[in-house]
């Protein structure tokens, strides 16, 4: 019996390091991207601004800094260039960055204001090499099922998000595509002349969405 | 001595057991849960084949290794993959031009007079109509669970849904999980592990490799029944064209959301087509649930987090 007693404790204590441990644990993926994605619908959904077009540009600033403190722009940005980011000088990538985080802004903000009480089903959780997850979620529309996939890095102890998979294509993929599609490094000189081409093309972009008219 | 022997060993197994139970609890309890312990075990997993797979050159902690989730390989070789370029962008800006001043003022100009109803009713029809085209991928992929799906779903909706005008069945909200991957051939050859090929702009139809351009033939003239029965192929072509019309009004717009943040839009539009091929090649086979109960609530304060 005294062995029964040494045993019984012996898993109860077993299992109270296994919460401990749990405990822990930084907000899991999961957790930071729900409430991440929940401030912004509260944003979206807050009846200070709903409806009231004078306030839509003190909304709009408000959902971009939501979603800035969730997204990991730098990381986003450095994984669209790939490699040739570490020929980039630091006043660069913070141009790069900002035009970039614009760029995004300018084309997704009209899309997200388009959002009406849609759910979002948050499904799976994975960690790999302990700093990368994936969260597997679904936009569960009237019509279809839309599955959205997040990835997040562990940075100084926080998950941000750095890529946004919707129907297999990646963000960052895609705009990596488009980029090495024109920054060529073959020499010094051409890259010099393709990098340069590259940020009066994003900054043309930029200036295009920000001039066009507000439709749909 | 015996009877307490026994009860004390009893005791012991049940006691062994709760310590399984509570020590493992998501692999026991349930095969669905996504307790992270569980899962991040199944990730290791996964990171020991791919990095064997990987460039030997690279470091173990690369911030440029996109390749930690193993799932683009097959995207990386597709896209390097374009000796066409010069005739896919003369093809891809006359697609464009055709698409913006020719079928999407005719899509429109139907949506006007088309009430939705009747657009969901000829989608309907027209999607069960291309039944032999989608089970004759599934059977060849061997996914007989979908290609049984899909033949319940023909039949019943051929019956019951007035010869396929409703879809009575694989509602996305429903609670029976339909999982219909709309296969084809492109999707059978990936699967049998044939390449994409060149990457290929179909005139007026749009962005297409090699491989799904065969399939695509071999989809509409072997298996669509439109080309059947010898009906004339000036027919068959007008209820093709009039699928496709009605097919693109309810996705106007996505073209344009693609191209509105683009550099690049060719590029960004080839990418866009190889990575969704390359998902719907690598889907697994039935995934779909009902959601599950971690989802937002539109209307609720914002949930603490555990």
């Amino acid at each position: 019996m005294k062995r029964l007693a040494i045993i019984s404790l012996l898993a109860l204590l077993l299992c109270f390091v296994a919460t401990a441990s749990f405990a822990a644990a930084t907000q899991s993926p999961k957790e930071r991207l729900r409430a991440g994605i929940q401030s912004v619908i509260d944003v979206l959904n807050n009846p200070q601004y709903k409806g009231i077009p004078s306030k839509k540009i003190e909304q709009e600033s408000e959902v971009r800094e939501k979603i800035k403190s969730f997204f990991n722009f730098r990381e986003l940005s450095k994984r669209t260039v790939g490699r040739p980011w570490l020929k980039f000088s630091t006043a660069e990538r913070d141009r790069f960055i900002a035009l970039f985080t614009e760029l995004l802004e300018y084309t997704y903000l009209g899309r997200i204001e388009g959002y009406t009480n849609e759910k979002i089903s948050f499904d799976k959780e994975t960690i790999i090499k302990e700093k990368y997850a994936q969260v597997d979620t679904r936009l569960l529309t009237s019509k279809e099922i839309v599955p959205v996939i997040y990835r997040l890095k562990l940075v100084d102890g926080e998950w941000n998000v750095y890529d946004v998979k919707i129907e297999g294509i990646s963000l960052v993929n895609n705009y990596r595509t488009q980029f090495s599609g024109i920054i060529d490094t073959s020499s010094d000189a051409k890259f010099e002349s393709t990098k340069k081409e590259l940020f009066d093309r994003l900054e043309q972009k930029c200036s295009d969405l920000k001039n066009k008219p507000a439709k749909k | 001595m015996t009877i307490k022997n026994s009860a004390s060993t009893t005791l012991f197994a049940f006691l062994v057991l709760t310590f399984i139970l509570l020590t493992f609890p998501s692999q026991v309890r349930s095969a669905d849960s996504s307790a992270p312990i569980l899962v991040a075990q199944v990730g290791s997993g996964v990171i020991g084949v791919v990095a064997k797979e990987k460039d030997p050159n690279a470091t173990a902690d690369d911030d440029f290794d996109d390749n930690v989730w193993g799932d683009e390989t097959t995207q990386i070789g597709a896209a390097d993959s374009d000796p066409w370029e010069g005739y896919n962008r003369a093809m891809f800006s006359f697609n464009d031009f055709m698409y913006f001043e020719i079928t999407k003022p005719i899509t429109q100009g139907y949506m006007y007079v088309m009430p939705l109803r009747p657009r969901t009713w000829a989608n309907n029809f027209f999607q069960n109509l291309l039944y032999p085209v989608r089970v004759t991928s599934c059977l060849l992929q061997g996914k007989f669970y979908t290609a049984g799906a899909e033949t319940s779903k023909f039949v019943t909706n051929s019956i019951i849904g007035l010869g396929g005008l409703g879809n009575v069945v694989g509602n996305p909200a429903s609670t029976m999980p339909l999982y219909l991957g709309n296969e084809d051939m492109g999707q059978t050859f990936g699967k049998w592990g044939i390449g994409n090929g060149p990457y290929f702009v179909i005139p007026v139809l749009g962005p297409s490799t090699v491989r799904d351009a065969v399939g695509l033939g071999i989809d509409t003239f072997v298996l669509n029944p439109f080309w059947w029965f010898g009906i004339p192929w000036y027919y068959s072509v007008a209820a093709g064209s009039y699928n496709q019309i009605n097919k693109l009004s309810f996705h106007l717009g996505e073209y344009e959301s693609l191209k509105e943040g683009a550099i690049d839009p060719y590029l960004a539009l080839r990418n866009a087509y190889m990575s969704y091929r390359a998902k719907q090649i690598n889907d697994p086979r039935h995934h779909k649930k009902s959601a599950s109960d971690d989802a937002t609530n539109p209307n609720a304060e914002l949930q603490p987090a555990n």
